[in-house]
């Protein structure tokens, strides 16, 4: 069946390898995943419970993408659509872990609990400290943050994949810088401030 | 000039996004206030780690490939994503399946001898269930393995899977392992040693003098 998408005339060619995802085509399918799983998994830790792994999530997204990009109807906001899967996705089974009892068979350790990007490469401790002390920032500063420390990642794109202003996006991140910077000096950060900023910028 | 504004300029000169104009009030500001060139370093030194652990934790996207449409389709997401929990165990169980399965057929397709299949009192002489539960089953299964000495127990403890509401709006449905415990002898046993060139497993024959496999 073929569907009739709305396409940004400024990208066209990369409107059409969306386009053609979105048609059923497996090649632009894969084409379009590997060009944006990357960032996918900088969302999913902004939003994952800690006891998730952005591995089990991130291959939950990419069946939720195989499955349902067929119901994108518009190309301009497949990066809006992608971050909404990947945040159903991470809320989804941090709702399911709390409603789950922890079993486990006596044979097999019950899973460590991890926390904000514990489950990957070990870097070194000054990165690890501030990765772990942004978990501790409000979502709304930690996941533009993230996706800004993410290679190549610019204001623009940020602003289309959590559709805000791009005006919105850099504020929050120099918002996010303090706050990781007092968090890092002090452990803590002014709370009053950031909800008044929030509330100004939401 | 608020710290918000000092904030968005150190910000942008870090991402390299400040115009000039930026650059020159930033430079102005930290003549009055020498502090902003430490905030800036500072923040400058923070951004270059936390830019390493952030692309460390998600370079792990590169790994996941894209599944096949008809696995998507097939599979629930949240349904995979627990089994994947259990996935070490579970092909563990799949191999045990496989390995027990010739002695079951064995079982199955046994000659049935008076007094013995034919006559118990779940089965009719062609060997199918007169209106038995599943649990009746189940359960002669399991005395009938101990009976003829390759069931050891069911291990009470069941593994949960999932927890979801159940469909009709009351209480939950719940997906769960039940185990048993079953014994049988094969000539020869081979053990996964390391992977080849190719990343496949290789297979070496167990040293029965090394002891218990586990």
């Amino acid at each position: 069946m073929e569907f009739f998408v709305t396409t940004d005339p400024e990208y066209p060619a990369r409107d059409a390898v969306v386009v053609d995802a979105v048609n059923g085509d497996h090649a632009a399918m894969d084409a379009l995943w590997r060009e944006h799983r990357r960032w996918i998994a900088a969302v999913l830790l902004a939003h994952k419970s800690a006891e998730d792994h952005v591995e089990d999530l991130l291959q939950d997204v990419a069946m939720t993408f195989v499955s349902k990009i067929n119901t994108l109807r518009d190309t301009r906001h497949v990066r809006a659509w992608l971050r909404t899967v990947a945040v159903n996705v991470a809320r989804a089974a941090a709702r399911s872990r709390r409603a789950r009892p922890r079993l486990a068979p006596l044979s097999v350790d019950p899973p460590a609990a991890d926390h904000i990007g514990a489950d990957t490469v070990a870097v070194d401790d000054e990165a690890r400290r501030l990765m772990t002390l942004a978990a501790r920032l409000p979502e709304a500063y930690r996941e533009p943050l993230l996706l800004r420390a993410v290679h190549g990642m610019r204001g623009r794109q940020i602003a289309e994949i959590m559709n805000l202003a791009e005006a919105t996006v850099e504020t929050r991140i120099a918002r996010g810088r303090r706050m990781l910077r007092d968090l890092a000096r002090t452990g803590e950060f002014d709370d009053a401030a950031v909800r008044e900023h929030y509330e100004s910028t939401a | 000039m608020n710290q918000l504004h000092d904030d968005i300029l150190i910000s942008q000169a870090i991402d390299g996004n400040a115009t000039t104009a930026e650059w020159d009030e930033l430079t102005a500001r930290a003549e009055a206030d020498p502090t902003i060139w430490r905030t800036l370093a500072a923040t400058l030194r923070e951004h270059g780690a936390f830019s390493r652990a952030v692309n460390a934790d998600v370079a792990v996207a590169d790994s996941i490939e894209m599944p096949a449409p008809g696995i998507a389709l097939a599979a629930h997401p949240a349904t995979a994503s627990r089994l994947r929990e259990w996935s070490g165990w579970a092909i563990a169980a799949v191999l045990t399946i496989a390995w027990v399965g010739g002695v079951n057929n064995l079982v199955k397709t046994r000659p049935a001898t008076p007094g013995t299949d034919s006559a118990h009192p779940l089965t009719n002489r062609a060997g199918f269930v007169n209106g038995a539960t599943a649990a009746e089953l189940l359960q002669a299964y399991l005395d009938k393995g101990r009976q003829e000495d390759f069931v050891i127990a069911e291990v009470p403890e069941r593994v949960l899977i999932e927890t979801r509401p159940a469909g009709t709006g009351r209480g939950y449905e719940l997906l769960y392992l039940r185990q048993i415990l079953e014994r049988t002898v094969v000539p020869d046993l081979y053990e996964f040693y390391s992977q080849d060139e190719a990343g496949r497993p290789t297979l070496v024959r167990y040293d029965g003098n090394r002891g218990p496999s586990m």
